[in-house]
């Protein structure tokens, strides 16, 4: 590779100058506008939220319970079916996917309703518990974490999407 | 800013040198197989992404939503190939431009349909890394290119100013996220609010995340969270002065070691980022003054043994993994490097320490040091045995040998049984082994260790529901029935008698306590 200019280099660095804050302030109005953050951006996770100490901490629970034809049914973690993908991965996808439209306001996030998502969990149960199940349920609760409270941690039930292949 | 200054800066700033940058781009390319691993770890594997449905295809803004899914399987193991064969290319100095530029774009490739799986996690600057380091020239020294005479020996310096610009800005937007989240507001308390959440509700329990549950000071808090807002703030201005941005680079490092042990979250890739800036010069002085580094055998023919060997087996290092599993997510090996950087900060810190030691005399009076420690180490070592050997305790760091000191005093242990649908339950004491209800339920391959259940017995509050939790998982998942017992075991008439109280019943999503019991 050929040696750079100066003069060139110096209008590269002029430009990232004018462009790292611009890209950031796209970025920011994308996420604004769509909710959603664009790629490729330059910028880091700021986990943004605070907390006063109080207010009880909430986060979604997930649980698969797979029902086979002779009436039995197994429970899966959530993390155990979108096991090959990353970890950090799973709370996304489920609120993306799997979530029920009572919950997210909207059916978008029901995909798993689709003929090659619903497919996809069944081979996937399959895959997981050596059976073909005929039904399962998608059971969202939330966990609460309350400070000083008893108990400290409570779950309560949100809403089940169901799937059948009966 | 001075142009003069800025020139400075920019060309002089972070001097390199052939050699320093060829120890770099080997260091690079071997951090990037063995410790990631692409195609064999669970964070740079693409493959998986074949087998989900068009329907889990939900692309960013940007570029991956001209794309209408997830290609197939061949695909990302083409990619896999190529990225294997390139980084194997970089690590041997065969044609380095290419190679470099190759890396980047398959990284930003197989990331963009990672992402397009519902979640983007924030690795721009790691697939930046490759572009820009190619513009130095980092293939001009031990390297194929060098031998083969397919490169220039000029190197430049200004790519390591762009990039430190680039990590500046990349975690300067991080603080600032958090200084408009109102981070910095005494009333709150940000970083005790993620690391709750991640040890209670997400389940990251590993290594010292419990500390989260011990009383610490509000004003600990209140540091921590001012702590970040400042190091995250602080890289944009220290990017533009090379010392103060290598103390940052440090401070990010002991960052990234803290939130591996403290949060389990770890963020590895960043740390051969980081890594750009070590003073690789004086690495290559060193190897170079001390190996006589030829090669006559041809490298080559190592080229395709390589990236196959990295392709279909992955790197050796993963192995070690299998050594330790986590609640969470965590990887021994990330966790392994995370300790490694900070360690090569502490010998450098260590180094600069006694540099400027070096440069200070002190008249200091030694031989009454030397008393005044053997005295002091004297009254410790004997206040210890006097402790032990009248076993009335001891204290740390000596604290290692309970059999001693608690010798004779009674115990209190947590015992689980496994309750059939027929067996009864009764918060009666029972006395000895032999009446136990059940049969004995073995923690150890649940992965629940003894300790976890410690807090029991102790009623700590949060700790207490934590320990609950784990074993409730098991009886949630599995359908189990589990008694918990403190077991109390005692010295009477030279024998040892033990009685066990019921504490608490599981059962499927059910938790039941002893009504004496309950805290």
């Amino acid at each position: 590779m050929p040696s750079i200019h100066p003069i060139t280099i110096r209008r590269l660095l002029l430009g990232l100058l004018i462009l790292l804050p611009l890209q950031y302030a796209i970025a920011g109005l994308v996420q604004f506008l769509s909710g959603r953050e664009p790629w490729p951006a330059l910028v880091m996770p700021g986990f943004k939220a605070t907390w006063d100490g109080h207010a009880p901490l909430l986060a979604p629970k997930v649980t698969f319970i797979a029902h086979y034809a002779d009436g039995t049914s197994k429970r899966l973690s959530a993390d155990t079916v979108l096991a090959p993908l990353p970890y950090s991965h799973h709370q996304a996808m489920l609120a993306a996917f799997f979530q029920p439209a009572s919950l997210s306001g909207t059916p978008a996030t029901e995909r798993v309703r689709n003929p090659d998502a619903s497919s996809w969990l069944q081979s996937r149960l399959q895959a997981l518990t050596g059976a073909t199940p005929v039904r399962v349920d998608i059971v969202w609760e939330e966990i609460r974490y309350k400070p000083n409270a008893f108990p400290t941690l409570q779950s309560s039930p949100l809403d089940t999407l169901s799937l059948s292949w009966q | 800013m001075n142009p003069k200054r800025i020139d400075l800066w920019l060309f002089e700033g972070f001097p390199v040198t052939a050699y320093g940058l060829a120890v770099y781009r080997i260091a690079y390319a071997l951090f990037v197989l063995l410790i990631l691993d692409p195609g064999h770890s669970a964070y740079f594997n693409f493959r998986p992404l074949a087998e989900l449905p068009d329907s889990f295809f939900l692309p960013p803004p940007g570029p991956m939503q001209l794309l209408g899914g997830f290609p197939p399987s061949w695909f990302f193991n083409s990619l896999h190939v190529a990225l294997d064969l390139s980084l194997v290319a970089l690590l041997l100095g065969y044609r380095t431009q290419l190679a470099s530029w190759l890396i980047g774009t398959l990284f930003l490739i197989g990331f963009g349909f990672l992402f397009s799986a519902g979640k983007i996690n924030h690795v721009l600057l790691f697939v930046l890394l490759p572009w820009l380091m190619s513009f130095t020239n980092w293939g001009a020294a031990w390297s194929l290119d060098a031998r083969q005479g397919r490169t220039r020996p000029e190197v430049a310096s200004w790519p390591l100013a762009l990039l430190a610009l680039l990590v500046g800005f990349a975690l300067f937007t991080a603080g600032f996220t958090k200084l408009i989240g109102g981070w910095l507001d005494p009333t709150t308390q940000a970083t005790q609010g993620h690391w709750l959440k991640q040890y209670f509700i997400v389940g990251r329990q590993d290594l010292l995340a419990e500390l989260v549950t011990y009383p610490w000071p509000v004003g600990l808090w209140e540091l921590l969270d001012w702590g970040t807002v400042f190091l995250e703030l602080g890289f944009l201005p220290a990017a533009f002065v090379p010392r103060a941005f290598r103390l940052f680079l440090a401070g990010m490092v002991g960052f990234h070691l803290s939130t591996a042990l403290l949060l389990n979250i770890t963020f590895v890739q960043n740390l051969i980022v980081y890594a750009a800036f070590l003073n690789w010069n004086a690495v290559a002085a060193w190897l170079k003054s001390r190996f006589s580094i030829r090669v006559r055998v041809p490298v080559l023919p190592l080229l395709p043994i390589l990236t196959a060997l990295f392709y279909f087996w992955g790197s050796p290092l993963r192995r070690i993994d299998r050594l330790a599993t986590f609640h969470s997510d965590l990887s021994l090996l990330e966790v392994l490097t995370n300790a490694l950087g900070f360690g090569v900060v502490l010998v450098l810190a260590l180094q600069a320490g006694v540099r400027r030691l070096k440069k200070i005399h002190f008249p200091v009076p030694t031989a009454f040091l030397y008393r005044r420690a053997f005295r002091g180490l004297a009254l410790w070592v004997g206040l210890y045995a006097l402790l032990v050997a009248t076993h009335t305790g001891e204290f740390w760091p000596m604290s290692v040998f309970p059999m001693f000191s608690q010798a004779g005093k009674p115990w209190t242990r947590i015992v689980v049984r496994e309750l059939t649908e027929t067996d009864s339950l009764s918060w009666n004491p029972i006395e000895g082994w032999t009446t136990l209800p059940g049969q004995a339920f073995a923690l150890k391959p649940t992965g629940i260790t003894p300790l976890d259940l410690t807090p029991l017995v102790l009623r700590a509050q949060d700790s207490m529901h934590l320990a609950t939790l784990r074993l409730w998982e098991r009886t949630y998942f599995e359908n189990r029935r589990l008694l918990v017992l403190q077991a109390q075991g005692k010295l009477s008439e030279g024998d040892v008698q033990v009685t066990f109280t019921p504490l608490l019943l599981l059962h499927g999503d059910t938790v039941i306590w002893n009504p004496q019991r309950q805290p």
